[in-house]
């Protein structure tokens, strides 16, 4: 099964053994430091904050940000985001990041996000061009007659952050589309992690219909928002001359986590040692290279099957014994209790979570 | 300290001035006993006395701005000092009888020194009571830095939601969830930092315009939440309704100077006592989202 929102081979290539250095890790200086990071910085900046206090350990200067030449890599991104954290002192940083994202500034890309005709074509845009408008997660369109889900495909394992970023890109999306078509849309929103104590966020800027520890981040709406005309469009001469501006930049090869993770999709890989095979990459090379992107091979095997599950259940309502025997178990009950190791609950229980205002 | 003490200096003189004249009336008039004749019991009483009143009263004249109640509390403390140091004196140097000054710091100084210290202090205690009439008017004394929020400084959810624990032991208690329309947009508009000012303004509108006893609180990003204490479903009303015609009137100043009007989206619920705090907020947060009363922007 694989994504709806492009096709194969375009904008998420289909890993092939061909590549040997066909991925990117987590501490490549790959990403401008003065599109989504300089957004995060703004918001400190106005707190009051000083460049030497978010940036400690980062490596990075604010000067050089305002060069517009920087890149930092993920590794020091991520360490901004943990000095910020500890120094910003409210709960909200994450959703008023979220808030900024896009359209953004990014040139080109932020043009061809005010152009896109619909919420397919915005998702698209972020996902082909992911390395700037979606970096850290990028969004992934299912979709059957009746309902679209969104999730959102970690690139090279944010460990500890996760939350952080999905609460920002997640909060991004919603507050993007409230933009373009000028009205709220009655979107169900679900976090892989447990409920925080700060709700009210949450609710202010997400909406009443939250969920949590589902074990995956994922958005669900109606299918026929997706291709509903945005009220407001960009010529679309101005629109192919950004898309073509956009088409000449050169996009890092995927990220790890998102490599392994489509690997895993594409039923490619089964074991660690067909992983190691595939990336021709030693086991324990191999190995060594999931812990640097705060994974293991068990844990990332879990979070597709989990994901084709959840597709399955929520969007298709296939019963337990159809999903069981599709992913190869030999009963429901195995089934069960591995799904309950995916995401700390039953089948039926996240069915009816998930699918009681459905 | 010392830029404080420099607001001082006409007091520092008159005091130094003084105690500098004692010390010279009594060279130039007394003779000086024998070492024999020296108590140094007194000595170490009667001068550790005077040292420790100028200490305080350079203390108190570092930690306060100028005024009356200042003054007082200083030359009070002052003239003790004073009396203390000619009782200091007096051991060293023997005067000849008769000197009517002499009389004067040792028998009036002190009296007039407490008198004036009295005074002061009286003076001082209602001052203070002041202020802390002018601090709970606006915060109802917030012990915990975390409950206030950095940037409007009126509370924030969780203190919400202590209060309501707190207050609806006393009913009727009404909640108003109230919620600046379309501020996301306005955010993408005139940006965040424009959007932070609109908040921090709208929080004082909404302030000039509740009763003392009201409790206005942030929820979170644009959304405000007021506990309204004694009051009746028909009075909530009426206050919401006023909060609503007072944010639509008011003309917030973009960084141009262009007047932009916000509307309000108000939800109200009863707290009875058999809802808990979260319960009570999720119903206010309900009825904020049917609240479909738009007045349209000017």
């Amino acid at each position: 099964m694989t994504p709806l929102a492009w096709p194969l081979g375009d904008a998420w290539p289909s890993p092939s053994k061909a590549l040997t250095s066909g991925w990117s890790e987590q501490d490549e200086p790959l990403f401008a430091a003065h599109y989504q990071p300089a957004l995060l910085m703004d918001l400190l900046n106005a707190r009051g904050l000083s460049s030497h206090q978010y940036l400690r350990g980062t490596g990075l200067f604010y000067d050089d940000v305002l060069q517009a030449k920087a890149r930092l890599s993920v590794k020091q991104w991520l360490q901004l985001v943990a000095n910020a954290g500890a120094c910003y002192g409210s709960d909200d940083l994450s959703f008023r990041w979220g808030h900024a994202l896009w359209p953004g500034h990014y040139d080109a890309f932020s043009q061809l996000l005010q152009g896109s005709v619909s919420l397919q074509q915005s998702l698209q845009c972020m996902a082909r061009y992911r390395a700037v408008l979606a970096p850290l997660l990028t969004p992934m369109v299912w979709a059957d007659q009746r309902y679209c889900m969104i999730s959102w495909q970690d690139n090279y394992g944010l460990g500890e952050y996760a939350p952080f970023v999905a609460e920002a890109y997640m909060t991004g999306l919603l507050a993007y589309c409230r933009w373009r078509s000028g009205e709220q849309w009655p979107w169900r929103v679900g976090f892989a992690h447990a409920e925080p104590a700060y709700r009210e966020q949450y609710q202010v800027n997400l909406g009443d219909a939250l969920f949590f520890d589902l074990g995956a981040n994922v958005l669900l709406i109606e299918r026929e928002f997706l291709q509903r005309p945005w009220a407001e469009q960009l010529s679309p001469t101005a629109l192919a001359i950004a898309e073509r501006q956009c088409l000449q930049q050169v996009q890092p090869a995927t990220g790890f986590v998102a490599l392994v993770m489509n690997a895993l999709r594409q039923r490619e890989v089964q074991s660690l040692e067909q992983l190691a095979c595939y990336l021709e990459l030693s086991p324990a090379t191999c190995k060594r290279k999931l812990k640097k992107h705060r994974s293991s091979f068990q844990q990332l095997q879990d979070r597709v099957r989990l994901e084709q599950c959840q597709y399955r259940f929520h969007v298709c309502g296939w019963s337990n014994e159809r999903v069981a025997q599709h992913l190869g178990f030999s009963d429901v009950t195995n089934f069960r209790r591995a799904y309950k190791r995916w995401c700390g609950i039953t089948p039926s229980a996240s069915k009816r979570l998930f699918l009681g205002l459905l | 300290m010392l830029d404080t003490l420099s607001y001082h200096r006409h007091k520092l003189a008159l005091i130094f001035v003084l105690l500098w004249g004692a010390l010279m009336a009594n060279l130039w008039l007394g003779e000086a006993k024998g070492w024999h004749a020296i108590d140094w019991l007194d000595v170490i009483g009667e001068g550790g006395s005077a040292i420790a009143l100028g200490l305080w009263m350079l203390l108190i004249l570092g930690s306060r701005p100028r005024g009356r109640v200042t003054d007082w509390l200083t030359l009070g403390l002052g003239f003790m000092c004073l009396a203390m140091w000619q009782d200091t004196l007096d051991e060293f140097l023997r005067l000849p009888a008769g000197q009517w000054w002499e009389q004067g710091l040792e028998s009036v100084a002190m009296p007039l020194g407490i008198a004036l210290l009295t005074y002061g202090l009286f003076h001082w205690h209602r001052e203070q009571l002041a202020i802390n009439r002018q601090l709970r008017g606006r915060e109802q004394v917030f012990r915990e830095h975390r409950w206030l929020d950095p940037l409007t400084h009126i509370g924030r959810a969780e203190y919400l939601k202590q209060q309501i624990r707190t207050l609806s032991e006393q009913p009727p208690l009404m909640l108003l969830m109230v919620d600046i329309n379309d501020f996301s947009l306005f955010n993408r508009r005139f940006g965040h930092r424009c959007g932070d000012r609109l908040l921090r303004e709208v929080t004082e509108v909404l302030l000039l315009n509740l009763r003392q006893r009201d409790l206005l609180c942030r929820y979170a990003g644009d959304r405000f939440a007021i506990l309204l204490p004694h009051t009746e479903q028909l009075e909530a009303r009426r206050l919401a309704q006023e909060l609503r015609q007072a944010v639509a009137h008011f003309a917030f100043k973009t960084d141009d100077g262009v007047s932009q009007f916000q509307s309000l989206r108000i939800g109200l619920v009863m707290c009875d006592g058999e809802r808990t705090a979260e319960q009570l907020l999720d119903a206010a947060n309900r009825a904020l989202q049917l609240d479909q009363q738009r007045p349209k922007a000017a």
